[in-house]
């Protein structure tokens, strides 16, 4: 770009004149513990308790299954229960599992778009995504304290697939609940794979008029999170 | 000539905006929703507020301390990312960079989220003169933009509408049926942009904050308008100031929740993305190629004032806007700046010019009521002082100046004071006989002096 590295020159060159630091560590990273209030330092049935809370206050929903047989029924409830039957997810082997083992999600599957989110090759186009009722996808993480879903585009079917559909179905497991964010964002430090993360909090919404809260804004209108307990051997 | 006219427009604005009771109850009923749930988040989610705030501060003046390493490292590591950087010293540097991109990437259609340095660019409108199809994709800033009109508020741009309001303006502007329900209108404002993300070349976004050791930017919305935007499209713009900057991708613990709880109450705000670059080569999707804007604009100019530089550590949450009753009372478009309110008062005039903008540090009863909510510890108030100050030498009135000296000399006389307030008496009466509507407004001198009144009770 033209006049790109003269204007940077100037830039630095008037701070660098007025700058007071040049060498001073860092400060510390702050500790959860140390700043919130809500921090649960307890097992993962109280993290568990934590995240529904937190969840359900943001008008999301959280449903706990003890096993992927107990997810898939209860995926084929509420898929049946919403009228939704035209849906996209993401590749992955949880999901793989639950709608390619189970019969009761066999009609579900066969009409289904499946997106690999780490595959360059799977050209969708947006339109197919944005006709889907329901987008299912797995998680890096839950954050127990915040109700918070942790997004890759790398995991979890690229940036489209999680934000287009009016409903967000997210298949999770007990072991994937922390008590902060820190954890999480730690690791995503050393793995360059991925080019965009979304810390999600509850479905889409806005304020903007009159400070009446309403749901479903440009992104999904409803945010259901499945937590599977003992997801089996293979898979936990 | 320029300044007089951005003053004195300034207080015609004012006298308007302060005796429309409609636009004052609506504000305030706003603010007070606003006011209850920040309260409440503060106490629910901190061990400490005052502590959490002190600790961003320190972090935030880390990074002012060190801030040309810091944007170096920055941009090393985005540009590893795959990121564009470029470098833009005011409002023209920046318009060269944009139409650099349009004409590379063939733009005809953008969709926007919102950002205010989009603002300081005026950008919509530099856009449409080129003949690029231009549309807002947040909620309140589509309203604006639909209505002609500049965003309100730093957080909520459009919190001066009523729904009835809204319902004529998305009528007139996109022909729906009228309606005064807030999901309707909301759903009116989803259908319309769905074709937009789909169909624009370019996406154009703010960034919250800019990560120096992970060369990625933060964007924090609710409605998922920004990640559209940053997803469809196959090119990305992002314009930052660059103040913007955290050390630490771990910092992040800290400064969503705090940015949050400030903005709009919330403990976090449904979507923070972390944006490295475009897609990456085996990703399915995501823009084919990321730019991002650094601009200056003035802040190296903030930069370079000790007693103005803590400015630079403001997260752009609104919080001075909703806590200032001159903000309460008057509205955010008598300002006519990007950033009003408190912070606005002690920005503008280091970026736009003392001259014209001066005026903006008398818009405070220096109550300090944005120093105290303020989540990074800016001292705005004191600011606000320094920039009269400021002002005050740029533009030194000698009839102000003389009238002063003769006050302070007037006042260490008895005589002079006892004898003044008689005349100012004298005056009073002829001026209720003259012109009794203009001695109306005039308040009325006291009977007599307070040192005559002494002598006559002392005992």
């Amino acid at each position: 770009m033209r006049n790109n590295s003269s204007s940077k020159a100037t830039i630095l060159g008037l701070l660098r004149a007025h700058s007071t630091g040049g060498g001073a560590t860092p400060p510390q990273a702050v500790a959860a513990s140390e700043v919130f209030a809500n921090l649960s330092q307890g097992g993962s049935e109280e993290l568990f308790e934590q995240f529904s809370r937190a969840v359900t206050t943001l008008k999301g929903e959280v449903h706990r299954s003890n096993d992927m047989r107990a997810a898939a029924q209860l995926i084929a409830k509420l898929t049946t229960d919403g009228g939704i039957s035209r849906c996209v997810r993401q590749r992955a082997p949880i999901l793989d599992h639950l709608f390619q083992g189970y019969p009761e999600l066999s009609t579900l599957e066969s009409g289904m778009c499946v997106i690999d989110g780490n595959d360059s090759a799977t050209e969708i186009p947006h339109s197919t995504i944005e006709q889907a009722q329901c987008a299912f996808t797995t998680v890096d993480a839950l954050v127990a304290r915040t109700g918070s879903l942790v997004l890759r585009s790398t995991s979890a079917g690229g940036r489209r697939l999680s934000v287009l559909p009016p409903v967000h179905c997210v298949v999770a497991t007990l072991k994937q609940l922390s008590p902060s964010l820190t954890p999480w964002l730690r690791t995503i430090k050393d793995d360059r794979s991925w080019s965009c993360s979304t810390i999600v909090t509850g479905p889409s919404r806005t304020a903007d008029i009159e400070r009446i809260i309403v749901l479903g804004a440009h992104g999904p209108k409803r945010l259901i999170v499945i937590v599977i307990a003992d997801p089996g051997e293979t898979l936990n | 000539m320029a300044s007089a006219s951005e003053h004195s427009q300034f207080i015609d604005r004012s006298e308007v905006k302060a005796a429309d009771q409609t636009h004052r109850k609506r504000l305030l009923k706003v603010i007070a929703s606003y006011d209850s749930v920040v309260t409440n988040q503060k106490q629910h989610q901190f061990h400490d507020w005052q502590s959490a705030r002190e600790t961003a501060a320190t972090i935030k003046d880390y990074v002012l301390d060190n801030l040309p390493e810091l944007l170096e490292q920055f941009e090393r590591n985005a540009t590893a990312n795959g990121m564009q950087v470029l470098w833009a010293k005011d409002v023209a540097d920046a318009h060269t960079l944009v139409d650099e991109i349009l004409a590379r990437h063939n733009i005809k259609k953008v969709v926007k989220s919102k950002s205010m340095t989009s603002e300081e660019l005026e950008l919509n409108e530099f856009l449409e003169h080129r003949g690029i199809e231009t549309l807002e994709s947040d909620l309140g800033e589509l309203i604006v933009q639909l209505a002609h009109e500049k965003p309100y508020h730093i957080v909520t741009p459009a919190m001066h509408k009523s729904k009835e309001e809204i319902s004529e303006i998305f009528e007139r502007t996109l022909g729906c049926a009228p309606t005064h329900d807030a999901e309707e209108l909301t759903g009116i404002a989803r259908d319309h942009l769905r074709q937009v993300y789909i169909t624009a070349d370019l996406g154009i976004s703010g960034a919250n904050f800019l990560l120096a050791d992970d060369g990625s930017i933060l964007i924090l919305e609710n409605e998922g308008n920004a990640r559209l935007t940053t997803a469809c499209p196959r090119v990305h713009l992002a314009i930052a100031g660059i103040e913007k900057l955290l050390p630490s991708i771990t910092d992040l613990e800290l400064f969503l929740p705090l940015l949050a709880t400030s903005g709009t109450g919330q403990q976090m705000t449904a979507y923070n993305s972390i944006i490295r670059g475009p897609k990456r080569p085996h990703e399915g999707d995501g823009p084919e190629v990321m730019y991002l804007i650094l601009l200056d604009n003035g802040r190296s100019t903030i930069y370079s004032k000790p007693e103005v530089r803590a400015s630079l550590r403001c997260i752009r949450c609104g919080a001075c806007l909703n806590a200032c009753p001159v903000y309460k009372t008057v509205g955010g478009h008598t300002y006519n700046t990007p950033y009003s309110g408190p912070i606005g008062a002690v920005i503008t005039p280091h970026l736009k010019g003392m001259k014209e903008w001066g005026h903006l540090a008398y818009a405070s009863s220096l109550c300090g009521a944005c120093t105290d909510v303020c989540p990074v510890k800016i001292p705005l108030h004191h600011m606000l002082l320094t920039n009269r100050q400021e002002a005050h030498a740029e533009t030194p009135s000698l009839f102000w100046s003389s009238a002063l000296k003769l006050w302070a000399g007037a006042m260490q006389h008895r005589f002079i004071v006892d004898n003044g307030a008689r005349a100012a008496r004298l005056g009073m009466s002829l001026l209720q006989l003259c012109a009794p509507r203009l001695a109306k407004k005039i308040p009325k001198p006291a009977a007599r002096s307070f040192s005559s009144w002494w002598r006559n009770n002392e005992e």
